[in-house]
């Protein structure tokens, strides 16, 4: 054993017993401060932090997190924050606290220094994140126009013949292919008619051939039989010109009762004409949808927007952790580590409690704050703790306005899945923007709002539900109306005393989507239909008549075409007809001559021989 | 200055002085504490051995420092030999998982793949590193220091002003 060992081993132990004593609480609070800098992307700052041996623990004086959003403001600061550490854990490696003590918290202080840092170049993701997808939601919603309420500018501008232009109106075109159809369709039923007069010599034949047979020639039962089978032949030539006939028939009735059941849809298509041009006149929808969306919801949806930042911040930072994590890059010398977690183990980091109370001073301030609540499980592990990080807090202020909020992250299984709740009552609103620049600019100047909020977030996917109640309101507008719809607007928005609003917000596996329902389209669309109701009534009338007019005379053209072709075509089909069923009459008529003529003669025969047998019979007895 | 030192040092312990094996004792445990990433658990302990046990300190440095520099070089194979045992074998997970739940030994980093993968190649190494040192230490002091210092090239270094001048300074405290 080398004698001098002590030395080399003492004095180097001593001197850094010495260096650690003296820095550690440096150390740590540096170490502590670039660790909450990294999360939450602003400064933090800890005063005062003192390490003690027994219990190995930690307390500083005060805790301020700087606003990323605002750095001359903090996010919260804190009084004294006290906590042990679990010795036998951290021989383990690992940081467990059964139980952190935060008093004083103070939400929004201002700060004397600012606290902003740097913002950090972050990798472009593939997919966007929901609050981009709600910003660009939040655009193309501030992009719709108002409609025109301004009955005496629609009069104005309303150019009717323009409008009516033919080439504008859908039956107007239908009727022009129908004629066109018609006419083509008529040289084919002409054709068609001439091959039928064709068989007309065909039917001279068969009435000439009947004729020939002379029944009273018939003096037996064989020249009988020859007439009879030339009949039957006859009336078979009659019956095929009669099926080539139906047939031929058959087709041009189908024609004609195609092109009446198309100038029938005449009517429907004259329907769609009206709606079109209605639309194309620019006349107001009296419902009023979406009004009331359109003044609220810009401003309200911009909020809702800039707490989803929060919510996807918690998302994307609060990770699960995995089995066998995929093998990294790391930088030279640093390695990656692998965790090898047990069930009913600690893992790295556990805060298991964290207790937060805090507030101005009650006796002295009428608008004092107060708030406590607890942070439960706030570890780099859930599936190491089985348990997901919850947060509780019940906040204040003045004894009117209350908060509540109930959030859980839980990564214990994929898909992640945070649930939040959050109730606010009694909200003291001094100033929200209204309306929008290019309409009806105005602000609450006073009101008292509630709110419940809930959201589900499992995985990428993003459900909320948020209902606002606006009570006592007072509302202030930047300058007077311009144009009917400012003004309807103005006087209902001027008229109340409050109203309520039900926003949903959700992503599924294909986009963002926002829904927005208030009680104010009602009122809106009530108001609109007292004041321009019966002239945009007037309007439409007007319009119908003059369209059906023009639409009538055009129609009158197809039905005159239509029924002269149709008129023609029938008529020569029945003269046809009756031509054809008289041969057909005919040379049934002399079948059944010849067929009398044979049954006269057979029954003369037997007469005969019956006649005959009795004489014989009589000579025979004599 | 430190480092013409150390190598001159262990220039001098290869000629005389300790035992071949205090000199390849020394070698191969700087090796380990080279190999290895600095301030860990198992590395203080090395250095405790090196301490308590009369190894030649002199060439634990020396050893310390050329086989930082193949650490260096070779990190990215250590980080996946110790991705490999720590990631890939089943066999060796229970173990894992038992000594990362114990106390102390999480302090050693060996869930960390540059530490295991550089630890477990350190030990791989030592005996082969420790009999070779101590052959060469043997064989240098026999036949090869006599055939080194004969060499052309070692008189050039020899003479050279740096090397004139290093004495020089050296002598200089012993004068005073």
């Amino acid at each position: 054993m080398r004698k001098k060992f002590v030395l080399f081993i003492l004095i180097p132990a001593v001197i850094v017993s010495i260096i650690v004593y003296l820095f550690i609480d440096r150390w740590i609070t540096s170490g502590l401060e670039y660790a909450g800098e990294q999360a939450v992307g602003a400064k933090v700052e800890i005063d005062h932090l003192h390490v003690s041996i027994n219990p190995i623990g930690l307390e500083f004086a005060r805790l301020q997190v700087a606003d990323p959003g605002d750095g001359w403001k903090n996010m919260f600061e804190t009084g004294k924050v006290k906590f042990a550490l679990n010795f036998g854990q951290l021989l383990r490696g690992k940081y467990i606290i059964e139980t952190m003590e935060v008093n004083n918290l103070i939400l929004g202080t201002t700060r004397t220094t600012d606290g902003s840092l740097p913002k950090p170049i972050t990798p472009a993701s593939s997919s966007p994140g929901l609050t981009e997808q709600a910003a660009s939601m939040i655009n193309s919603q501030g992009s719709n126009k108002a409609a025109s309420f301004d009955i005496e500018k629609i009069k104005r501008e309303l150019n009717i013949d323009s409008i009516l232009n033919p080439n504008n109106l859908a039956t107007y075109r239908r009727i022009d292919s129908l004629k066109k159809q018609i006419n083509d369709a008529g040289v084919e039923w002409k054709a068609t008619l001439d091959e039928i007069e064709k068989s007309k010599s065909r039917l001279s034949e068969i009435e000439s051939k009947a004729k020939q047979i002379n029944v009273g020639a018939i003096k037996d039962i064989a020249s009988a039989t020859n007439a009879l089978n030339n009949a039957k032949s006859i009336l078979n030539d009659a019956n095929e010109v009669k099926t080539s006939f139906n047939t031929r028939k058959s087709v041009i009735t189908d024609g004609v009762n195609k092109f009446g059941g198309s100038i029938n849809d005449l009517d429907d298509l004259a329907a769609q004409d009206f709606r079109n041009v209605v639309n194309m006149a620019r006349l107001p929808d009296l419902s009023m949808n979406g009004i009331a969306a359109m003044v609220l919801g810009k401003d309200l949806l911009r909020k809702a927007y800039e707490y989803l930042g929060y919510v996807e911040k918690a998302r994307t930072t609060i990770h699960n952790s995995s089995d066998k994590p995929p093998i990294e890059t790391p930088k030279r010398l640093k390695g990656q580590n692998i965790y090898f977690h047990a069930e009913r183990t600690y893992p790295k980091f556990w805060i298991k409690k964290i207790l937060i109370s805090g507030g101005t001073d009650q006796t002295n301030d009428p608008q004092y704050f107060y708030a406590k609540g607890q942070v439960l499980n706030i570890s780099n592990d859930q599936c190491a703790t089985g348990m997901p990080l919850t947060v509780n807090l019940m906040a204040t202020r003045g004894g009117t306005t209350t908060l509540s909020f109930d959030a859980t992250f839980d990564r214990r299984k994929e898909p992640a899945v945070d649930h939040y709740k959050a109730e606010l009552t009694g909200l003291a609103v001094h100033e929200m923007s209204f309306g929008r620049s290019d309409f009806l600019p105005s602000k609450v100047t006073s009101a008292i709002a509630d709110a419940s909020i809930t959201a589900v977030v499992p995985g990428s996917h993003f459900d909320s539900n948020t209902k606002i109640i606006i009570k006592n309101m007072n509302l202030s507008f930047d300058r007077d109306p311009n144009g009917l719809v400012e003004r309807l607007v103005h006087d209902v928005l001027a008229s109340l005393k409050g109203f309520t609003v039900d926003l949903r917000m959700w992503r599924d596996d294909h986009k963002f989507d926002v829904a927005f329902a208030t009680d104010l389209d009602d009122q809106l669309a009530s108001r609109t239909r007292q004041v321009i109701g019966n002239e945009v009534a007037k309007i439409q009338n007007d319009l119908r008549n003059k369209l059906n007019a023009k639409i009538g005379e055009k129609r009158q053209e197809v039905e005159k075409l239509f029924e002269e072709k149709k008129s023609q075509v029938t008529g020569r089909l029945k003269d046809y007809e009756n031509l054809l069923n008289d041969k057909l009459a005919l040379v049934e008529a002399k079948k059944k001559e010849v067929e009398d003529r044979i049954d006269k003669e057979k029954k003369k025969q037997t007469d005969d021989l019956s006649k005959k047998a009795k004489d014989a019979l009589k000579g025979l007895f004599k | 200055m430190f480092w013409l030192k150390l190598v001159t040092n262990f220039i001098k312990i290869l000629r005389e002085g300790q035992t071949p094996a205090q000199v390849a004792g020394g070698f191969a445990l700087g090796s380990i504490l080279g190999l290895s990433p600095m301030f860990t658990l198992q590395g203080i302990l090395v250095w405790f051995v090196i301490l308590v046990l009369d190894v030649n300190l002199s060439a634990a440095t020396f050893s310390l420092g050329v086989f930082a520099l193949i650490a260096y070089i070779f990190d990215p194979l250590f980080h996946r030999l110790g991705y490999f045992l720590l990631a890939n074998i089943e066999g060796l997970r229970a173990l894992w998982t038992a000594l990362y739940n114990a106390p102390l030994a999480p302090l050693t980093r060996f869930n960390n793949t540059v530490v295991l993968g550089s630890f477990v190649s350190a030990l791989i190494l030592f005996t082969p590193i420790y009999l070779g040192m101590k052959k060469f230490v043997i064989v240098y002091r026999a036949t090869l220091g006599v055939r080194i210092r004969k060499m052309k090239v070692y008189q050039i270094i020899d003479r050279s002003s740096l090397v004139q001048w290093y004495r020089r300074v050296r002598d200089l405290g012993s004068v005073l």
